[in-house]
């Protein structure tokens, strides 16, 4: 049996944290571009749709905070040896490496182009990506608490733009509610897994796990997290369909960023440029977890150093990013990581109950054996 | 351990200190700022004329105004065939209005629109208006009052136009809204030149982008009413007089025998909710609750009685729907569903989804009836 992961408690963080963390990695680049995606799938009825992914999504982390508590102080890699030995143990966590750069890939694409299309055209891709990769490398050699630190500045940095929404609710028209249930089922369903596409991220808990400190709160703060990201997806996507008229709508590539361009102040007269720019701020975390992710799985799987892996996954960024700049580029490379998400965050947690429940019982055993 | 982080902390700032020059820089005197386009159809050479108003911050010029005249095919070909006669950058970050002349609004204006949409540079909150007159001749207009600019004049005239309530908004998010609406077409403001003054004439009534009428200023406060909320609206109507005998006061006593007694009520609020009462004959209900003050009386009418009261109500409101009667009744002849009622239609048949071209067969045929109900709070000092 693998030995446990033996983490100094100055290195551990509280699970309270969680309740950040998990948001900030969840809510990135996707949610400028999300309302379209589900409008097109489920028209005005997509808050149905966004209910009950999120209803799933309960189910989902109550599965994987299980699986994690059945094997204590295990991460990923320490759950799948576990059950499946060392050798297929370490190809599956390779797998989940390999997707979990595709994340971090995708999430640094998408921004680079926003910012592209946004600010400075003619700023070259691999200057933004060189600025973005230097502040990953200098927070995750931080270690973890200095990861799970600059999450937490991060939302506090970014969390008022809620407020900005303020002035697109006085366009917002009622018409484009209605009618309200006249979507068909299937089409709901598409929108069900378009808004999971959205809510990955949470698969971070795999390896932040061992890293908590007080672990019989994990369950309640990573729920606590999942209400606060529903409620935020299902905000925005209400205001923005109620902004928009469906063509309109169905139109706009980053419909959210576009509701900002409303809001004009006699001193900026252009507050989306500044919104832009700030997005920056949300989609750091998300890269700087990704990489932390990848970096401390693949020392888990590989053994070395933590660091190097980080400087491998920032120099394989910078270098497949000139292979990526046109839209539809961007576009696939994103649906496809949506995609193998779905089965890598959504059904993994679940597969993974059988084995815990069978790991829970041997452990009894063992126990009444030794008494 | 620290020096290592100190170090990184320095190349931090150093690169991004450093890097920040590499970005595309504008100095602003060296901008050409628009604040708007004007677009005509060129009947020579097959061609959009644009007509491009810059705005220059430099300090060394007194006349920050200046006005290009360009062709092209494109929204963008039109910047760019500008900027090759001037010395500065064109850019369009600041741009407040397009406005398009009359041989462009009877062939559609949204092919011109696309560029606006697409350019994040450009704001989503400018006024697209029509001209009834080429728009080379409206901006020329040497009269605008202290704006900087014919640009800046012109935007200032649509938006108080618009928070008095005398116009429908109609900024180019707005706009473009609308015309993407199934059973809803867009409005504009029109505006004419007259003694070398630009002013708001009226608002166009459009089939998607194409100009086929116009409503008068008169009219543009029932086209309001039935569209959005008034919170100060204000309308002048015109009363039969026989119907206040008994209440006027005596010594109103004049020579000459009048017909009619106008009134003018301000201060409006007013709630409009429409209703689809029969989906096979394509009935509406439009009910408008409305308050408001009254501010002027051509005649003095005894207000101590409430039966005056009562009877102006009734009046007025008789005299509303009439007029909104006309109004609904000129958009049926030129099939332009400003109203929306289409969208409500839209949303009570739930079964199949209108489409633009049903709508356009299903609009002349809409009935629709008013229920408005008006108090008259108050009569301002005099009773």
């Amino acid at each position: 049996m693998q030995s446990q992961l033996q983490i100094p408690l100055d290195k551990k963080i509280k699970a309270v944290y969680l309740c950040i963390v998990l948001h900030t990695v969840q809510i990135g680049v996707g949610i400028a571009g999300f309302p379209r995606l589900v409008f097109m799938e489920a028209g005005q009825d997509s808050w149905i749709s966004i209910i009950i992914a999120a209803i799933g999504l309960h189910i989902v982390i109550a599965c994987l905070v299980f699986v994690l508590n059945s094997y204590g102080d295990h991460d990923l890699h320490g759950v799948l040896t576990t059950t499946f030995g060392k050798l297929i143990g370490k190809i599956i966590t390779f797998v989940f490496l390999v997707y979990f750069f595709f994340s971090f890939f995708s999430v640094l694409l998408n921004y680079i182009e926003i910012v592209q299309v946004f600010i400075f055209p003619q700023m070259s891709s691999w200057f933004i990506a060189a600025i973005l990769l230097i502040l990953v490398l200098y927070a995750v050699t931080g270690g973890v608490r200095a990861v799970v630190g600059t999450s937490i500045i991060f939302f506090f940095g970014t969390i008022w733009m809620m407020w900005l929404l303020y002035e697109p609710i006085t366009y917002v028209q009622v018409d484009s509610y209605l009618p309200m249930f006249t979507t068909e089922p299937s089409a709901i369903l598409a929108g069900v897994l378009t808004t999971s596409y959205s809510l990955l991220g949470f698969e971070l808990l795999w390896f932040l796990y061992p890293f908590i400190h007080d672990k019989p709160k994990v369950h309640r703060y990573s729920q606590l997290a999942m209400v606060f990201t529903i409620l935020m997806i299902l905000i925005i996507t209400m205001v923005t369909i109620g902004f928009y008229s469906k063509g309109q709508l169905e139109e706009n590539i980053w419909p959210v960023l576009s509701l900002i361009k409303v809001i004009s102040f006699p001193m900026f007269q252009r507050f989306d440029l500044i919104a832009v720019a700030l997005w920056m701020i949300i989609i750091l975390p998300n890269l700087i977890l990704l990489a932390w992710m990848v970096s401390i799985g693949a020392k888990r799987v590989f053994g070395w150093k933590q660091k190097y892996y980080l400087y491998l996954v920032c120099l394989i960024a910078f270098i497949c990013q000139y292979h990526f700049d046109s839209r539809h580029e961007i576009n696939d490379l994103t649906g496809f990581v949506g995609e193998v998400g779905v089965y890598f965050g959504f059904l993994f947690p679940v597969l993974m109950v059988p084995f815990a429940i069978y790991k829970r019982k041997k452990g009894k055993k063992k126990d009444n054996a030794k008494n | 351990m620290r020096k290592i982080k100190f170090t990184g902390i320095l190349i931090c700032l150093i690169t991004m200190t450093l890097l920040s020059s590499c970005v595309d820089e504008r100095i602003i005197e060296e901008l050409g700022i628009v604040t708007v386009y004007g677009f005509d159809y060129s009947d020579s050479a097959d061609q959009i004329d644009g007509t491009t108003v810059l705005y220059q911050f430099n300090p060394d010029i007194t006349d920050a105004s200046q006005i290009i005249h360009s062709t092209g095919n494109t929204f963008d070909g039109i910047r760019d065939n500008a900027n090759k006669q001037s010395g500065y950058k064109i850019v369009n970050g600041q741009l407040q209005n397009v406005i398009f002349g009359p041989n462009m609004s009877e062939n559609g204006i949204f092919p011109y629109l696309d560029s606006i949409e697409r350019n994040t540079a450009v704001s989503v909150m400018l006024y697209v208006a029509l001209s009834d007159e080429p728009t080379r001749n409206l901006l020329s207009a040497s009269n605008y009052e202290e704006a900087p600019n014919i640009g800046i004049y012109l935007q200032r005239l649509i938006e108080t136009a618009v928070r008095d309530e005398r116009i429908v908004s109609s900024t180019f998010h707005e706009f473009m809204r609308s015309y993407f609406q199934v059973g809803k077409d867009p409005v504009v403001p029109i505006l004419s030149e007259e003694d070398n003054k630009v002013r708001v004439n009226g608002i166009g009534a459009l089939q998607d982008d194409v100009l086929v009428g116009e409503y008068t200023m008169e009219e543009a406060f029932y086209v309001r009413l039935l569209t959005d909320r008034f919170d100060s609206g204000r309308v002048e109507l015109a009363l039969g007089l026989e119907q206040f005998e008994g209440f006027i006061s005596e010594h109103a006593n004049r020579e000459q025998e009048e017909e009619q007694m106008f009134l003018t009520i301000d201060q409006i609020t007013s709630d409009t909710t429409i209703d689809l009462k029969d989906k096979d004959a394509i009935n509406f209900m439009v009910e408008i609750s409305m308050d408001a003050r009254v501010i002027e009386l051509s005649q003095r009418i005894n207000l101590d009685n409430p039966e005056a009261i009562k009877l102006i109500q009734e009046a007025v409101e008789k005299k509303l729907e009439s007029n909104l009667k006309e109004v609904v009744k000129k958009s049926k002849e030129m099939n332009t569903d400003v109203f929306g009622f289409g969208v409500e239609y839209d949303n009570r048949t739930r079964d199949e989804e209108l489409t633009k071209k049903q709508w356009r067969d299903l609009f002349p045929t809409v009935e629709v009836d008013y229920q408005i109900d008006l108090e008259i709070k108050r009569f301002g000092t005099v009773q």
